[in-house]
Parts: C-alpha cells; structure tokens; sequence
C-alpha cells in the first residue's frame, strides 16, 4: 500500500488491519505525519506537534500487538491509530494552548478524562490542532493563532470551533479527532471539511479535563470520516464520570452492534417551521434529496411542528456561553483585555453584561423546554432530520467580521439549527450530504432523544451505505 | 442606545465586574444581551415559581429511550 492509501482508511480498517499485523502503526504514523507536514502548515491545522515522540509509542504499539496472544484485543481497540485532538484537550505536561495568546505555553497538570479513554484503548495522540480561540466562534477565524483552511478550498471557512479537528480528518492527517461542541462546534467543520461529528447528549462524555467555556452547555464528540468510525471513538470516551458531575450512569450501549439494522419503520421527523427557514435553495434541495433516501430505504416520513420556543434557544445558548465564558474569564478580562481578539473579547463582554436573572431563567426554563420539544417531536418521530448550515460555506474573506461588520449578523444566523440542541441537551449527528455550487461540503443533521446516539449512527450508516456520502477526499489531500 | 446608557453600562462593568471597556464595545453585547431577555420573557408558561431547578442531566435521562427505536431491516 502507499502512504495515500493507507492515510486514506477510515479508523475502523486500519484499526483492523494493524491489529492482524498487515500494516503496522509505524507505518500509518508515517503517513499522517507526512500529510501534517505537507498540509498541516499550509491549512494552518495543527498547533502542534512531534514526530519522534509519536514514532516511538507507534513502535511501542507494534511491538505490543507482536507480544499478544493469537485473537487477543482486549480492551485496545484503537491499538496503534494515530488520532489527533483539539488544542484544549489537556495531557498532563504537554501544552495546551486553547487557540489563545493568554494561555500559549500553558501545561496542564491533569490529562482529560477523554484522552485517558483513548490512551486506554491504545490511540496514539500524534498533534494538537487548531481551534478558535477559546472555542468561541463557529467559522474557524482566529487572529491570534491563525485561521485554519479548508482542505477543498483554502479560500473558504473551516468551520469552528474544533477548525483543526476538521481539517486534520478531512486531510487525512489522523483517523479521527475529538472536538467539543457548545452552539455547534463539532457540526460547523464537520459539515464544513464534509466529515461525520457527532454533539453528542450532554452528560454523555466527561469535559474533566477540557477546556471549558459553558459547563452548562459544552459537550465533546469526536469528527471522523465515516459513520461507523465515529460510533467506535465516542463507545471509548462516553461513559460517567465522578469528575464531572454532569456525567450520566445511563449504561452506554455497543453503538456498533445495532449501526447495520437499517432504517425500514423508523419514523424520519421532517419539522415544518423553524430549521427549514431561511434555507438557501442549493442547501434545500440537497436535503430534499436525502429525505428522498431515507424514504426509499423504508423509513416513514413524517411531518412534525417544532414548539415555537426552538426560535428564542439560538439567542439563549449564546447567552448562556458569553454568560459563563465571562465568569470564567473574568480575571483575565480584567488584568489581561489586550490579550484577546477583538471578536472573542466582544463576545465575552456580552457576558459580563447579562443581568443574572436573565441567566437564571434561561437555565431555569430548560426542563420545560425540553419536555414540550419532546412531546412535540419525538412522540411522532424517532430522529429529526434539520440542515446543519443554513446556506453555503463561506470564503475566509466574506465571513471576515473585521473587514466586513455586515457578516456579524450571518455568523449568529449560522447557530439557527445547531444551537437549540446544546440548550436542549440533544444529541446532534452531522452527516455530509452532498456539495454546493462553490464545491463545498454540505451536511444534513440528525437529532434524536437523549442518549439516543445509536439510532442517529443506524440511520446515518443507512444513508451513508446507500450513497457513499463519507467516500469523498478533498484532492489536495491526495499526493501530487 | 442613548450616550447616557453607553455610560450606564461602562459605569456598571466598571463599578461591579471591575473591567474598563470602551462604551463603543459596549452597544452589541448590551443590544444582544436585551433582545434574548426580551425573546425568553415571551415564552409560555413562565417558569415555575415553587419547583426548584434540578439537575438537567435528571431531565435527559428521564427521555432516554428504554428501548431501541423501532424499525430496522428486519421487521
């Protein structure tokens, strides 16, 4: 195999494949590291990275898996892969700059509970990638750390927050990437790179150890190019975790063991208000499309009115992030305000400006509004169906709010059908559907009852086995 | 918003978080941060005067799904 082909496997294969010893992990480390050097600087992806370091857990792997026993795998399931992760994703002793000049040579004295799972089954952790700053920002823009580039076009917006996680899957610089997601921070470059990202039910994964921004809201879930990759990783990072409170005992299911069932009687919720408006055409039509495929699969659509509320959460969730982030950053907006970008220092000061009992309620309400969205959807339909994005991928330039203050507004539209689902707790699983004129990803969403994420996989596995949708590879990524 | 509400919010953040902001920073956020307020206020019901909030990962799991969702290839 070449370096291309063998960058070019999803997790699942070569995950497989080095467990049975027919290509080692030295071998794959080499290939991803090679495209993070061909590509990591160009699309400005990677915060950083050592070769040599992950060269020698790659080898510790391979000589570990010539130790085992014939069938022996136990709990390794990722023995070897080399996986990369938000820049905000602490490891004990190794710098995490969260995308931030504040926190540039920070070294953490815990690693995160999510990371502890992945180095338990075995992941390689080969680069720290590039994020927004502080994970505030749905484009990717970053002033201070540099503005990631979009593997199918390097004129063109990443998405944000996890910008680096995107592109490094898309680019085949790691088999998989986690993210975290508080208004849409996995969704927006999955969709964006046209990859699978997964916001998965608050509570399902443990943040101990993550940077935070809303602990109200913040939620982590891996990127990755298939469906079925991403069903592996988040089986190895969910789970409870008396670190942090917000994690659930619900017992987390074999996410793989059902992915193949197919869709034929499940109930596809299609809303008629709300996620549909104002939806560019190009976008329209290709989700049109992809209901088309469900149906012909066997799955019933269903029409389903969305509460009326769903339209104030996009608002709210970003209150409740500015909210918390301020608090969080209080000190450093006090003692240290220049060292911010302009945009992520005006977003934290709205924060510090919201009354607390304008906090309160929108916390308050959230039980509620919970349960009259789920009395409105999910008592007719299994999944919902809403876009990811409302319109197209825009260019680094357009979406470019110093040079073009029009784009702020845009920019909080982005959050439209993302953000109510972090107020609401919801899983959300972004699934490429296809390309726009311009020649960018575009990505549908499937959102489903909390800890419901096997049923979204199951569906979206359908989708993906019938149209190939996760076989796509941006051309620059491929060798020249 | 009037300059006497620029200063109201520049004199708040000032005297109460301790930050010093120009009052141009100031008209989005404060302008955002009004209209989300304005927005919730709005919804029905209002929120509930003698329940106390719990803990929102308690709300989730009472919708988890006991069972898998119905359907599949095989029915």
């Amino acid at each position: 195999m070449t370096d291309d082909d063998v960058a070019g496997l999803g997790l699942t294969a070569v995950a497989r494949l080095i467990a049975q010893r027919k290509v080692s992990s030295e071998e794959v480390t080499r290939a991803c590291l090679d495209r993070i050097e061909r590509l990591g600087g160009r699309l400005a992806a990677v915060a950083g990275c050592e070769p040599e370091r992950a060269l020698g857990h790659a080898r510790a792997a391979d000589t570990a898996i010539a130790r085992r026993r014939p069938g022996e795998r136990g709990k390794a399931l990722l023995l070897g892969v080399p996986l990369a992760h938000k820049d905000m994703f602490y490891r004990r002793a190794r710098v995490s700059a969260c995308g931030s000049r504040i926190r540039k040579g920070f070294v953490p004295d815990r690693t995160s509970a999510a990371l502890e799972r992945l180095d338990t089954a075995g992941a390689l952790d080969i680069a720290r990638l590039a994020m927004a700053e502080f994970a505030l920002g749905v484009t990717g823009h970053n002033p201070i750390a540099g503005t990631p580039r979009n593997p199918w076009n390097p004129d063109f917006v990443t998405g944000g927050s996890s910008s680096g996680s995107g592109v490094a899957v898309a680019a085949g610089m790691a088999y998989g990437a986690l993210g975290s997601d508080t208004g849409g921070s996995v969704r927006f470059p999955a969709a964006c790179c046209g990859v699978v990202g997964i916001k998965t039910t608050y509570g399902r994964v443990s943040r101990f150890g993550a940077m935070p921004l809303s602990y109200s809201l913040d939620t982590i879930g891996p990127l990755t190019r298939t469906v079925a990759d991403n069903a592996l990783l988040l089986g190895v990072v969910a789970g409870h975790d008396g670190r942090d409170p917000a994690t659930s005992r619900l017992p987390v299911p074999d996410y793989l063991a059902t992915i193949e069932d197919g869709v034929r009687g499940l109930r596809l919720g299609v809303p008629e208000n709300h996620f549909f408006e104002p939806l560019a055409a190009e976008v329209r039509k290709l989700i049109e499309d992809a209901i088309k495929v469900f149906r012909r699969l066997g799955a019933k659509i269903v029409a389903v009115r969305v509460p009326d509320s769903v339209a104030a959460t996009n608002g709210m969730t970003t209150m409740l992030t500015t909210t918390e982030g301020a608090a969080l950053h209080a000190r450093w907006m006090r003692e240290r305000p220049g060292n911010y970008g302009r945009q992520t220092l005006g977003r934290l000061v709205a924060g510090a400006l919201t009354p607390a009992t304008t906090y309160l309620e929108a916390l308050n309400r959230r039980p509620v509004l919970l349960a009259e969205f789920m009395a409105a959807v999910f008592d007719a339909a299994d999944v919902l169906v809403t876009p990811v994005m409302m319109g197209p991928v825009p260019t680094i330039a357009e979406s470019d709010v110093g040079a073009n203050p029009g784009f702020a507004q845009t920019i909080f539209a982005m959050g439209h059908a993302t953000r109510p689902f972090n107020y609401l707790g919801l899983p959300g699983l972004s699934v490429p559907m296809g390309f726009t004129a311009n020649g960018l990803p575009s990505s549908f969403q499937l959102v489903g009852r909390p800890f419901d994420e096997a049923t979204l996989y199951r569906a979206a596995r359908a989708y993906e086995r019938d149209t190939g949708c996760t076989g796509h590879a941006p051309e620059l990524a491929k060798r020249p | 918003m009037q300059d006497e509400e620029f200063k109201a919010a520049e004199a708040w953040l000032r005297q109460f978080q301790d930050m010093a902001f120009d009052v141009e920073a100031l008209v989005d956020p404060a302008r955002a941060a009004g209209r989300v307020g304005a927005a919730m206020r709005g919804l029905k019901p209002p929120p509930a005067f003698d329940d106390a909030p719990g803990r929102f990962t308690d709300a989730l799991e009472s919708f988890a799904p006991t069972t898998p969702a119905r359907g599949g290839d095989d029915d």
